[in-house]
């Protein structure tokens, strides 16, 4: 096919991908060495620009002569001062996906060189959303699928010479019926400026079955772990989590399973095959030679065997509404 | 970067798949004409010109956007408009554009006896990630717009008309 259609069609498909998907958005098409559109969200005016590329330039020597183009970014410009996104189009299948390659985080310009990309379509549509905001200078609330509760665990080990070893767990949930706030009545001044002074208070944030199996077996293992919560609101927030990357990460695998001790042949033969409730958690260690201690950790939790059905189907819900800071990385 | 092919989301699904098979080049005129959206031409294969047609695009995003009676595409065209498009000298067309599924269709508008001001047919259909179905309906687009130029004798007519500048 005529390459200057393929382009015309590459820009085309882009920009109705971002009309179709982003709602209330104007798409303009500018002549800026660094982005091709400024996509402007009406309601929010959030602003950010679109480099528009085939979907594979960003395994070409091109691309890296664009990072270097955005290194030397005029700052001083305030249109540049905005994130800047790349849409790779797959001409063929017509699929575009969008990738974070500069944001402003503190004042300051952040590239990221090996961005993760991300279908732009209208289920992830929150999502890019509030990774937009979390590029941007002015704090901003999120999307309501991006508000969830956030639990850390920090965890710590003693070396039998007294050194210690820190890591920190970090899982996001989802606020459900079930799931949310138990906001107390303020009653009076004192407590409204101890919360105004110290935030909500812990024993107000939800804390289901799943939260304490998670914590109760780091605990058994690591004695001196605590917990906190806290919500995951504004873009500044989804910007501490992002600052999770720079860590190591390992895996911690979870298996809640039933007590079999005493089950009788036929229940035996009954459970033969039944799925067990498995999931895992992400632990962020700063110091590298900590990473060995906190790698390969599995944890069972064993149930009683009456009503595992139930059981199971209520743990798979909690489940369903668990994620990870690596979901919000900007970068690969 | 290319300039001017940005323009409103039905102008550039009519775009897109009419350029999908390398028949067509497509050039959004952005609203600066009135009576047409987009101007069209054949990509020239061999001894074949580059003839040109123009389109104008009508898009819904009714969640019903079709008749009961006889499943025509409810996107209508003004009588007055529609004549406007038919007046120009060039091979005209519709294009109704369906947003919700990107389904678009075509109909001629070369007679001033079409009419479209309720909804327009549903026979020529162009829909999305079909290329092999997509490009039969082209390539009677364009037979219809090599046809039409044919039949003026224009390859002929123009190196013999009588320029008086």
């Amino acid at each position: 096919m005529n390459q200057l259609i393929k382009e015309i069609r590459t820009y085309q498909l882009a920009a109705l991908a971002l009309m179709n998907n982003l709602p209330r958005c104007r798409v303009e098409e500018v002549s800026s060495p660094y982005y091709d559109f400024i996509v402007t969200i009406e309601e929010s005016s959030l602003v950010f620009g679109v480099e528009v590329k085939n979907s594979g330039f960003l395994h070409t020597n091109h691309y890296q002569d664009y990072l270097e183009s955005l290194i030397e970014i005029d700052v001083s410009e305030r249109q540049n001062r905005i994130p800047i996104l790349i849409a790779a189009v797959n001409e063929e299948d017509e699929s575009v996906k969008i990738g974070f390659l500069l944001a402003w985080q503190f004042g300051r310009a952040r590239l990221f060189k090996k961005p993760s990309m991300v279908e732009l379509n209208k289920a992830n549509a929150d999502k890019i959303f509030d990774f937009i905001k979390s590029m941007d200078e002015t704090i901003r609330i999120l999307s309501m699928h991006g508000m969830k509760v956030v639990k850390k665990i920090r965890v710590e080990y003693q070396h039998n010479d007294g050194r210690l070893s820190h890591g920190k767990v970090v899982y996001l949930r989802d606020f459900t019926e079930e799931y949310k706030m138990h906001q107390k009545e303020i009653v009076d001044e004192r407590e409204q400026l101890e919360r105004m002074i110290h935030g909500i208070p812990q024993d107000e944030y939800p804390d289901d079955e799943l939260d304490g199996v998670i914590f109760n077996l780091i605990l058994e293992r690591f004695p001196k772990s605590t917990k906190i919560s806290n919500l995951l609101l504004f873009s500044t927030e989804l910007r501490d989590l992002q600052l999770l990357s720079k860590s190591n990460i390992r895996r911690m695998e979870y298996s809640i399973t039933p007590d079999t001790k005493g089950a009788t042949p036929m229940v035996m033969a009954m459970l033969n095959g039944v799925e067990k409730a498995n999931f895992g958690v992400d632990i962020f260690i700063d110091a590298p030679w900590d990473v060995k201690v906190f790698e390969s950790q599995f944890f069972k939790k064993e149930v009683a065997i009456d009503g595992w059905f139930n059981t199971y189907s209520s743990y798979k819900q909690m489940i369903a509404t668990l994620s990870s800071p690596k979901d919000f990385f900007i970068e690969n | 970067m290319i300039k001017n092919v940005i323009g409103e989301a039905g102008e550039m699904e009519v775009s897109i798949r009419l350029m999908e098979s390398g028949l067509f080049m497509v050039f959004l005129l952005g609203g600066k004409v009135p009576a047409f959206d987009l101007l069209a031409e054949i990509l020239p294969v061999k001894k074949e010109k580059p003839h040109q047609f123009l389109i104008q695009v009508k898009s819904t995003d009714e969640p019903s956007p079709y008749t009961v009676r006889d499943h025509r595409l409810k996107t209508p065209v003004p009588k007055a408009k529609l004549n406007e498009l038919i007046d120009r000298p060039l091979p005209t067309y519709v294009a109704g554009v369906d947003l919700s599924t990107k389904d678009i269709f075509l109909v001629p508008a070369y007679d001033r006896i079409a009419n479209y001001g309720g909804s327009i047919p549903t026979t020529l259909k162009l829909v999305s990630n079909n290329r092999a179905a997509n490009i039969v309906q082209l390539q009677k687009l364009k037979t219809d717009v090599i046809d039409y130029w044919k039949g003026l004798d224009i390859d002929n007519y123009k190196p013999s008309f009588n320029s008086a500048l």
